[in-house]
């Protein structure tokens, strides 16, 4: 073979060559907009939840690179009937059959994104995300007004509005339901739900929740100010009580009995949540507390980012549905926040005035954004107004709405 | 082909779709999520209040009604009395008034300094609050 011959292999071979081979196109297009998606985590004048986005366009460019062998969309777009087959595990309810794939094909032909993505498929990454998020919380505002639990339920009708939006437009239930969590402005609980319901849609789902959740301070503030009063919106809320830490250690338990309960699909997330709160609280694990806050949250944010962007793999993600999941997510998170701010409009009325209806925003999750919106639009209003203590009430509220919701959705159409 | 068109073939139509599920998830999902939380509003709340009686927090005690003065009217064009009578207490207040004008060229006078109102933060509190919320 001569030297000409071996470099036309060679091209041939490469990622070059197959981006003009029947869909190869497609990978080229999302490697741009991979690129877009990391100067929105990157550029100082956007800097869009960099945290998540940042890796998460990251794994979208790897997975779009022909060849490369880093991530096989295949091994997870035609899973195998293997019943009975020893080392198989079950995965998910597809087609109304259930369907399995061999562990082993994944371990002997997967790459090194195809065995981390098992993280996000058996519903690893998300409660271990929860468990960083609750060793990061304060339930204090929430202990100290519990009403607050109201306005983070009340968000959570985004959840079912959008679930009802995306069934009229013709998609299955569990798609459906995939997206109307996008509403609960919770990416974790999002990732989990749509790994379990829809795993076909869950690279736009993901793009889809991040990208809202970093638009918070976008999308919230005209909601807001259409729906409530300047007179509302200047409500000033009487300080919070204190809250023992008796209260603070016994509150993770309580929840975690109760939740878990009435709706045992939501333990799991609720649970992690729980438990990482309760290493705070307690003060007794302060290693245990740190690692869950910081190494252990920041080992399962790059796996679950980069895996999550790893499913984006162009024959999948440019589809007509794609745009219709972010219409719709877009619909649940505005229908979210709207009904946060109307029952808070609602809980204004009954107390005579006590309640500022800014804080209903914040029961979408989305923590701390959320509740730093409502902040900011509260003293736009009144600048002597302190409102971030408030709203993190329904804020962290949010999350743990946003966890029933997703065991309930899950209980019903999993 | 598009995998949600794909997904959808196991499932009736939009019409179908919207009876068997529609009604169902988002009547029973919102009624479950709200007795959820209303059950953890009860909760929370009864456990805050025996929390507060085991502490042996103060309760709230409503401000007495003071009797209608029937007197003869007080005069109240001058200011109120200093709430504390310790010099020491006039003397720091009246010092860090005095820096915060320093190099201003102004000089200021203390005409009065009374007790905040109650259910007002503290100037440390304050100060706290601005310190942690000033980003946003």
């Amino acid at each position: 073979m001569g030297i000409f011959e071996t470099i036309k292999g060679i091209l041939a071979d490469s990622g070059f060559a197959a981006f003009f081979e029947g869909d190869g196109y497609k990978n080229l297009i999302m490697i741009g907009v991979a690129c877009i998606l990391m100067v929105l985590a990157i550029h100082p004048k956007f800097q869009f939840e960099p945290l998540l986005l940042l890796p998460i366009a990251f794994g979208m460019l790897l997975a779009n690179l022909p060849n490369a062998g880093i991530y096989h969309a295949e091994i997870w777009a035609t899973p195998e009937v293997t019943e009975g087959v020893a080392q198989s595990f079950e995965y998910w309810n597809y087609d109304g059959s259930t369907f399995h794939i061999l562990a082993g094909k994944v371990l002997q032909h997967g790459g090194l994104l195809d065995i981390l993505y098992l993280g996000v498929k058996l519903g690893i990454y998300p409660p271990l995300i929860f468990l960083g998020v609750g060793a990061m919380t304060d339930f204090g505002p929430l202990i100290a007004n519990p009403k607050s639990f109201l306005l983070g339920a009340a968000a959570q009708m985004g959840i079912f509005a959008a679930f009802i939006g995306a069934l009229l437009l013709g998609m299955a239930p569990t798609e459906a339901g995939s997206i109307g969590i996008i509403g609960g402005a919770d990416g974790p609980t999002a990732i989990f739900v749509a790994s379990k319901l829809s795993p076909n849609i869950l690279g736009a789902i993901a793009v889809a929740a991040y990208s809202y959740m970093a638009l918070v301070p976008v999308i919230q503030p005209p909601i807001m100010r259409l729906l409530t009063t300047k007179k509302e919106r200047a409500v000033k809320m009487e300080q919070l009580r204190n809250v023992s830490k008796t209260e603070k250690i016994i509150f993770p338990v309580l929840v975690t009995i109760v939740v878990s309960l009435l709706l045992p699909d939501a333990a799991v997330l609720v649970g992690m949540l729980m438990l990482g709160n309760l290493f705070k609280e307690s003060g007794v694990v302060d290693r245990l507390a740190k690692t869950a806050q910081n190494e252990l949250m920041n080992i399962v944010v790059i796996f679950l980012g980069l895996t999550v962007g790893a499913t984006t793999n162009g024959a999948t993600f440019l589809q007509p549905s794609t745009l219709k999941i972010l219409a719709m997510g877009m619909a649940a998170f505005a229908i979210g926040t709207a009904c946060g701010v109307l029952f808070g409009k609602l809980m204004y009325i009954v107390t005579k005035g006590k309640i500022n209806p800014l804080i209903g925003a914040a029961g979408v999750s989305a923590v701390p954004m959320a509740a730093r919106v409502a902040q900011k639009v509260g003293r736009e209003e009144n600048p002597s107004n302190y409102l971030l203590m408030h709203a993190m009430g329904p804020n962290v509220a949010g999350v743990i709405g946003s966890a029933v919701a997703a065991g309930v959705l899950l209980n019903i159409l999993g | 082909m598009d995998l949600i068109t794909l997904a959808a073939k196991d499932y009736g139509n939009v019409a179908e779709n919207m009876g068997t599920y529609g009604g169902n998830v988002t009547g029973s999902g919102l009624v479950i999520v709200f007795a959820m939380l209303v059950l953890l509003v009860i909760i929370i709340s009864v456990f805050g209040m025996i929390m507060s009686r085991l502490s042996g927090a103060p309760k709230k005690e409503k401000p007495k009604k003071e009797p209608k003065a029937v007197a003869a009217p007080v005069a109240v064009a001058a200011p109120a009395p200093v709430a504390s009578e310790e010099d020491d207490v006039i003397a720091a207040i009246s010092a860090a008034v005095m820096m915060m004008y320093e190099g201003t060229g102004k000089t200021p006078v203390i005409r009065s300094i009374r007790p905040a109102a109650k259910g007002v933060r503290s100037a440390w509190g304050m100060a706290g609050v601005m310190n942690n919320t000033r980003p946003f």
